[in-house]
């Protein structure tokens, strides 16, 4: 109590805990209308990829045709705790037009809508509590026994304090938690207003205050040697530049040339390259390594015409084989990069937290892996649909189509429900262009079980998130109204919201739209 | 040394002996040894530099003795710093405050880091007894004199309460009536019982204060002067004449 009312005289102090408080609000408020923006995006494409599709179904009669106009929109959806550390999202792609070609092209195609250059858009929670934060704490903790000792009230203060490691103790601590609480606060604020899971607040909570912990025990290491307040300071600035900036720095380079990697631009060129090429080709050059590969479309590599659509789509998958070492060694190059910076993070704490927060938000280079690797996955079960269609020249037809598969981003945590297209009907279902999503790292299922009834939308809602937990075994589900909301069935909803949560929307009372199967 | 002429009937506060202090490589204390009896007053005279302010950061633990030792209460001090400390009351060399807190303030959170929630009644008596003039009281003490500064300084060491007074020059900056009021009030003190150690460049109010004086000359006792029974106050013109000869040594 002493202290804390100390503490609200010292200005100095005041100040830069006000910064912290700043930094953070500031860093989560843009985190958050970042990936807002991404899942306003992501539900704009996710229509525009359902209408598109449906205007190629009505368009393209024949399988060739529909395959090669057919294009399905694969993304990575941020996570509700993604707004605090971007991670990869700023620098890796997460969402793609995938089509039955020849894929690598593709996944490394530089989408000019995916924020490659978006280094603006750096400015996260993470760097704020990770890099600036370290700083701050510096500048609080610097001067607490040198600034007394300059000003001749340092025996003074210690003769005077009756209990132990008073009162430096109870300054040092207070101003430690103070900033612990100026950068959890706006945290957990941003994580309340996103919908956060409380264990993933808890737990990246739970790496600031061990980071910050770590930075009190470096002021407090400097301090024993009693240096004055600029030395100190000195001495403090140049273990931040060295932790946080020199050795990550170093971590990088040498992670770097530890493990050469060839660029996703060469392999794209090459696929194409090989591609191209095959056009000019015989056609026993594409279809033998083809074959090899299927060996059960052997029978019908027979191509007598010019151009065959079974041709075109068998060079496709060549191009992709030709660059497969490349692609492999470039994806497992990134894991290995990526474990080597991990084991290497432990020299840097502010690298260290850092990475912890990505993996808490699913941001990190696993995660950025994880969602190519389902990239590719879905493009196999395309491939896998389309060649037996394409190979046994079979009939074109819309229940035929209708067994098309569709990707299904897995790994947020919202479910996403939006009324079928007939605002009329009484029934709800999720639409078939529409992921449900499971809690993260479930087991990712669709939900099509139509919801029947009325009522006040609370109870509409709320029943509708039943009926997909228990319909796809996840563990919870939420109802996320982020697409456009017709005349419910049960009332009127706003046309649009771009953000969670349903529960003020909706006049829930608060758990029950977080439905536990 | 001597043998101190220290009745046993009465129980020593502070004692040191055969002290030796080193402070950067230089040995800035040599030998030195006395006792003070409670309800005592004691003066250290001495040069600058001679070793004063170090006696008694000593006793309250700061420095470590090279060689010897010193108590408080009979009880060695690096055996328990914190009783030693909560025995002391101290008034440093250069008495700083907190600049952009006002007397009452600076005197309230120095006393709360003692456990002590003294009043406002209780404040301003001590502040009545340094005549801190009462329209300052409200005041930042950044806006204070060197000799306001001392005068809370000392209000701060009469309301610590503690039965060891280590007062280190504090009549620096004072005006001679506030110094002869400082002189009172460590009479008072002493009748009240309270021990007094006093590091002071002024002879003349040492021999009127203090019952014996001890001569520091570069970390050396070189001259101990007792009150005579009967008398009022020391000798001014022998501690005058043993000072000169050292300074001009
Ligand atoms: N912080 C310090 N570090 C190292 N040596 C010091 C320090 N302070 C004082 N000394 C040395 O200790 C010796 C005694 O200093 P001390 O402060 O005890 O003198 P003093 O008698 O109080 O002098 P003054 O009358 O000027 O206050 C001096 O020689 C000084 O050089
Ligand atoms: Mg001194």
């Amino acid at each position: 109590m002493r202290e804390i009312r100390f503490l609200a005289t010292d200005r100095a102090a005041l100040f830069w805990l006000g910064i912290a408080v700043l930094v953070a609000g500031v860093s989560v408020s843009l985190g958050l209308r970042e990936i807002a923006t991404q899942r306003a995006l992501l539900n704009e494409l996710i229509e525009v990829d359902r209408a598109e599709r449906e205007v190629a179904m009505a368009n393209y009669r024949n399988w060739g045709d529909t395959a090669y106009y057919t294009f399905h929109l694969t993304y990575d959806s941020p996570s509700d705790f993604a707004f605090a550390a971007h991670g990869q999202r700023d620098t890796s792609p997460w969402k793609h037009r995938i089509r039955a070609l020849a894929l690598e092209g593709q996944i490394y195609e530089t989408d000019a809508d995916n924020p490659d250059f978006a280094l603006v858009g750096r400015f996260d929670f993470g760097f704020a509590a990770n890099m600036l934060a370290p700083l701050l704490l510096i500048l609080l903790l610097h001067d607490l026994r040198s600034a007394e000792r300059a000003a001749g009230r340092y025996e003074l203060l210690s003769a005077m304090a009756v209990s132990r490691g008073s009162p430096w103790l109870a300054r040092a601590s207070l101003r430690v938690g103070a900033l612990m609480l100026c950068l959890i606060v706006p945290l957990a604020a941003g994580g309340l207003l996103a919908g956060t899971g409380v264990s993933d607040v808890a737990l990246a909570s739970l790496v600031v205050v061990l980071h910050i912990a770590f930075w009190w025990g470096v002021c407090a290491g400097i301090d024993r040697f009693g240096w004055s307040s600029p030395v100190n300071l000195t001495t403090l600035v140049g273990a931040w530049l060295a932790l946080a900036v020199v050795v990550p720095a170093a971590i990088e380079i040498s992670v770097k040339a530890a493990v050469p990697l060839p660029d996703g631009g060469e392999i794209m060129l090459a696929q194409r390259e090989a591609v191209n090429d095959a056009w000019d080709l015989p056609k026993s050059a594409t279809m033998e390594p083809f074959v090899q590969r299927h060996p059960q479309w052997a029978d019908y590599t027979e191509v007598s015409q010019p151009f065959e659509w079974k041709w075109y789509y068998a060079f496709q998958q060549v191009g992709d084989q030709t660059v497969e070492p490349l692609s492999l060694a470039y994806r497992e190059g990134r894991m290995e990069r990526d474990r080597l910076a991990g084991m290497l993070a432990w020299l840097s704490p502010p690298a260290l937290a850092e990475r912890a927060l990505q993996a808490i938000a699913g941001t990190s280079m696993a995660a950025s892996l994880a969602y190519e690797k389902r990239v590719r996955d879905f493009h196999t079960v395309l491939r896998a649909y389309y060649y037996p269609r394409l190979f046994r020249d079979e009939a074109f037809s819309d229940a035929s189509l209708g067994q098309r598969p569709e990707f299904h981003a897995a790994g947020a945590s919202w479910c996403l429900c939006t009324p079928t297209s007939h605002p009329q009907q009484r029934s709800w279902r999720t639409s078939p262009s529409l992921p449900l999503e499971g809690a993260r790292g479930g087991v990712e299922k669709r939900c099509s079980l139509p919801f029947l009834g009325g009522g006040p939308p609370a109870r509409c809602a709320e029943a509708l998130v039943r009926a997909k937990t228990r319909a796809t075994g996840c563990r919870w589900a939420k109802a996320y109204p982020s697409l456009k909301w017709h005349q419910s069935p049960c009332g009127a909803i706003p046309r649009r919201l771009s953000r969670a949560p349903p529960r003020s929307l909706l006049r829930l009372p608060g758990p029950s739209l977080h439905v536990r199967a | 040394m001597a043998e101190l002429p220290v009745s046993p009937a009465i129980p020593i506060a502070l004692s040191a002996q055969a002290l030796r202090v080193v402070r950067s490589g230089q040995e800035v204390l040599k030998d030195v040894s006395f006792r003070i009896a409670q309800g005592e007053v004691h003066a250290l005279l001495g040069g600058n530099g001679a070793g004063k302010s170090t006696t008694l950061l000593t006793f309250l633990g700061f420095l470590a003795p090279a060689s010897g030792s010193v108590q408080v209460r009979g009880r060695d001090v690096s055996e328990d710093i914190r009783a030693a400390r909560q025995a002391i009351a101290y008034l440093p060399e250069a008495a700083a405050l907190y600049g952009h807190l006002n007397a009452y303030e600076n005197l309230r959170y120095f006393l709360s880091l003692a456990r002590m929630d003294t009043q406002r009644p209780a404040l301003d008596a001590a502040l009545d007894r340094v005549a801190l003039q009462a329209e300052a009281r409200e005041m930042r003490m950044q806006t204070y004199s060197k000799g306001m500064r001392q005068k809370v300084a000392i209000a701060m060491a009469i309301l610590r309460e503690a039965p060891i007074l280590l007062l280190d020059e504090p009549t620096s900056g004072l005006d001679p009536a506030a110094i002869d009021d400082f002189n009172r009030l460590v009479r008072e003190l002493a009748e009240a019982g309270r021990t007094i150690l006093l590091v002071t460049h002024d002879v003349y109010g040492a021999c009127h204060v203090a019952d014996r004086i001890d001569l520091l000359h570069k970390g050396e006792l070189v001259g101990t002067f007792d009150r005579p029974p009967g008398m009022d106050r020391i000798d001014t013109e022998a501690v005058h004449a043993a000072f000169a000869t050292h300074a001009a040594a």
